[in-house]
């Protein structure tokens, strides 16, 4: 099956490791040729050996801006121009568009009798006009629209469109999570943290709808028979650039901030962004996701596969990922008090948390690379099918 | 004297199933002090449908066609039907019949009602927009609803709530044994209508009640989510799911069980949401309490402590808590699902019938004779 996939932009994030992992997973059953811009997702391809194509791409932000916004129209332009012919060279069967952009590069490209577009659609989406108007073209344009979760496949309810939107939740490549081969003893000892301390840890970008400061807060509201937990917020403000929506550097001194006035300074370490993610999570005992609208939330996959609980808001692809009771806790968001006080028993109780770690083990396992292939390439077969009969 | 006619403009009517439909079906029924006619979409089984209604019903296109080419043909076709049947008011069931409604009340000078239920408003604004500011009247589903279409532009002068009406069963009966059962009647199209929170709820639950079993009715496209989300709770011996079934079964299964539960909650960005929930009307005139969620048209259709508990419906243990409540405190609920009874007769269809009548009266009077 000859399939070209479409990423508009070549920064690494969420949507382009899910589409390694997506590649990896499928093997010889698709011949795929991946259309990026030049940068890190087409090193990393080259890397791997993956055919691709340099397309113009996009930044267009969901926002206008004098500027950003005739620029963005431009590039729009130019790369669907640039798939057009791509996807009628490379003799495609099928565009997949990995990303809600991507899919509006191909759905604007394609030309009359071309190959079926299907848009992999991995974000929440801000509320308004142009959002929902690009959401409403992908609905009824799309011939299969694939949601990385049951929340974002919320966005399409009710909406008229031409297929019912899959739910197919992200794949983690979970080879560098393998508990037995990881030291987080070294990481504990690098930042001193006594035999007996507790770790608790947030790791995702400083950013207000992470949920950061209600993780502290959480952490201050702890009664002292808790003990003193430590909280380790692993990450960086990133995106911090012009056309950013939320400012995340004055988050970040906010967030500084806080722990001063809360009193919990000694108790929560900044230790910005890691590139030893996998060893952070074995030197941490439980881990909070906070977030407000995560889409999905690759990083309780990757902390359930290390065999840490997790605690996580019940909105988004997190309640979908993590039982409550089972791998870990599900908690409504922004209610630190609350989190607080389910958190002083799981703390107390270590073989309760070794047995949520080991459950999460097995359910983390669902989420390799194969059986994300599996279910998209029933999605490819369901949308090539009628077509060859 | 004759009757004033009525033409009644609805995409959405029975035998589809859905909530606007079945408003729109009862409607029809109960508009007994004037003549209705009925314009709506071909759908299948619609042939034996209306032979048997009652009140005259006209199909133009079908629902199984793609859906605005469907309204646009019932738009231009309610030209023709109304010419054809001088109606002396018109009454829009959606507001994607509206541009024709709008045409007609300007060509043949008749008052236009337009009602509105909540979705519209996220979905068609600027449609919804213009179907609310052009008609004499607009009647919303519910107080939240009504500040929508206000929202939208509408004169609040001329935003009449009319709730949904309900076909009373003759008897209902609190005693009822068996297992602690919940039930939920809801489709499986839309998300926000919380199965999934349920199911996050169900456990907790359990742990208080651990012969709770859930009874679940609807069907649609994500039933293999919430298969899936059974199955990784390990809940497959406590819960039913049935599918899609008739109305009698769905009958017996809200008068077997002891709470209803639809954590129906807004949608995932914007408003819209449910425009009032008539299924926890059915629930309510067969004597059982619900649980809803705590926005939108669900505060209108369940008065919390009397006829159900609202809470915040993405909140599982919220939820949980709520029907926890109800299923060990039998008394309680046997009280509230009298409570619901009486909540659900002021909503029977003779009395929604009358106060929809009024409105049509009253715009009737309002434009004068033309």
């Amino acid at each position: 099956m000859r399939v070209l996939y479409v990423n508009q932009t070549s920064q690494m994030s969420g949507a382009e490791r899910s589409l390694l992992a997506l590649l990896a997973g499928l093997g010889d059953a698709v011949a795929p040729l991946v259309a990026c811009p030049p940068g890190e997702l087409s090193a990393a391809l080259d890397e791997r050996g993956v055919p691709r194509a340099v397309i113009a791409g996009t930044r267009a932000s969901f926002k206008a801006h004098p500027v950003q916004t005739p620029r963005s129209l431009f590039d729009i332009g130019r790369s669907a121009v640039q798939l057009r012919r791509l996807a009628a060279h490379d003799r495609a069967e099928l565009v997949h568009a990995n990303t809600t952009r991507a899919a509006l590069l191909a759905l604007l490209g394609r030309r009359r009798g071309g190959p079926p577009v299907l848009a992999h659609i991995r974000d929440w989406a801000p509320d308004g006009r142009f959002p929902r108007a690009v959401h409403s073209f992908i609905a009824r344009r799309a011939d299969a629209v694939v949601a990385n979760s049951a929340y974002v496949a919320e966005i399409f309810d009710g909406m008229p469109s031409r297929a019912p939107v899959r739910v197919i939740h992200n794949p983690v490549e979970l080879g560098a999570f393998d508990p037995a081969a990881l030291d987080g003893a070294a990481v504990r000892r690098e930042l001193g943290l006594a035999e007996d301390a507790l770790a608790l840890a947030v790791v995702a970008q400083l950013t207000p709808w992470k949920g950061q400061d209600d993780a502290i807060r959480a952490l201050a509201e702890l009664p002292s028979e808790a003990g003193s937990p430590v909280l380790l917020v692993v990450g960086s403000a990133k995106f911090a650039g012009a056309g950013t929506r939320l400012d995340n550097e004055a988050y970040e001194r906010d967030l500084h901030r806080l722990v001063v006035e809360l009193g919990v300074a000694d108790r929560v370490r900044f230790l910005g962004e890691r590139t030893d993610v996998p060893d952070v999570l074995a030197a941490t005992d439980l881990l909070l996701l906070p977030s407000w609208r995560e889409a999905f939330g690759r990083i309780a996959v990757e902390g359930m596969a290390v065999g840490v609980p997790v605690v996580s808001t019940n909105v988004g692809g997190p309640a979908e990922i993590i039982r409550d009771g089972v791998d870990g806790l599900l908690l409504p968001p922004r209610r630190p008090e609350l989190w607080a006080e389910r958190i002083v028993p799981l703390l107390a109780d270590h073989r309760r948390r070794l047995r949520m770690g080991e459950s999460g083990r097995e359910r983390a396992a669902g989420f390799s690379p194969r059986a994300h292939a599996e279910a998209m390439l029933d999605a490819y077969r369901a949308l090539l099918e009628p077509r060859a009969r | 004297m004759a009757k004033p006619r009525v033409l009644l403009v609805t995409p959405d009517f029975p035998p589809d199933v859905g909530g606007i439909q079945e408003l729109m079906g009862g409607l029809a029924q109960a508009l007994s002090g004037v003549e209705v006619r009925v314009l709506s979409l071909g759908q299948a089984g619609a042939a034996a449908f209306d032979r048997d209604f009652g009140v005259e019903v006209r199909r133009s296109a079908s629902v199984s066609m793609d859906r605005r080419l469907a309204v646009l043909r019932l738009n231009a076709r309610s030209l023709a039907e109304a010419a054809a049947f001088r109606p002396d008011a018109i009454l829009c069931g959606h507001v994607v019949a509206g541009i024709g409604a709008l045409a007609l009340r300007r060509l043949l000078r008749v008052p236009l009602v337009q009602y509105v239920h909540a979705d519209e408003f996220r979905i068609r604004p600027s449609l919804a927009g213009r179907a609310v500011r052009g008609a004499d009247a607009t009647i919303a589903v519910s107080r939240y609803t009504r500040e929508m279409a206000i929202e939208a532009g509408a004169d609040p002068a001329r935003v009449r709530v009319i709730p949904p009406g309900i076909d009373l069963p003759a008897s209902f009966d609190l005693r009822r044994p068996g297992p602690p059962t919940v039930v939920t009647v809801a489709t499986m199209r839309f998300r926000r209508k919380g199965h999934d929170v349920v199911v996050r709820a169900l456990p907790l639950v359990r742990a208080r009640v651990p012969s709770v079993r859930w009874v679940v009715i609807g069907d649609g496209v994500f039933r293999e989510a919430v298969e899936n989300a059974v199955a990784a709770y390990s809940l497959q011996d406590a819960v039913e799911l049935r599918g899609r079934v008739g109305d009698e079964e769905r009958d017996r299964a809200l008068s077997a069980a002891h709470a209803f539960c639809m954590p129906s909650r807004l949608p995932a960005r914007g408003t819209g949401g449910e425009g009032f929930g008539i299924v926890y009307l059915e629930a309510a005139a067969r004597g059982l309490p619900s649980v809803g969620g705590d926005v939108a048209g669900v505060r209108d259709a369940i008065v919390d402590g009397r006829t159900g508990l609202l809470v915040d419906p993405t909140d599982h243990i919220a939820v949980a808590g709520a029907l926890s409540e109800l299923l060990l405190d039998r008394d309680r609920s046997a009280r509230m699902g009298e409570e619901a009874r009486r909540f659900a007769e002021e909503h029977a269809w003779p009395r929604i019938g009358a106060a929809v009548e009024g409105v049509l009266e009253e715009v009737r009077r309002g434009r004068g004779p033309a």
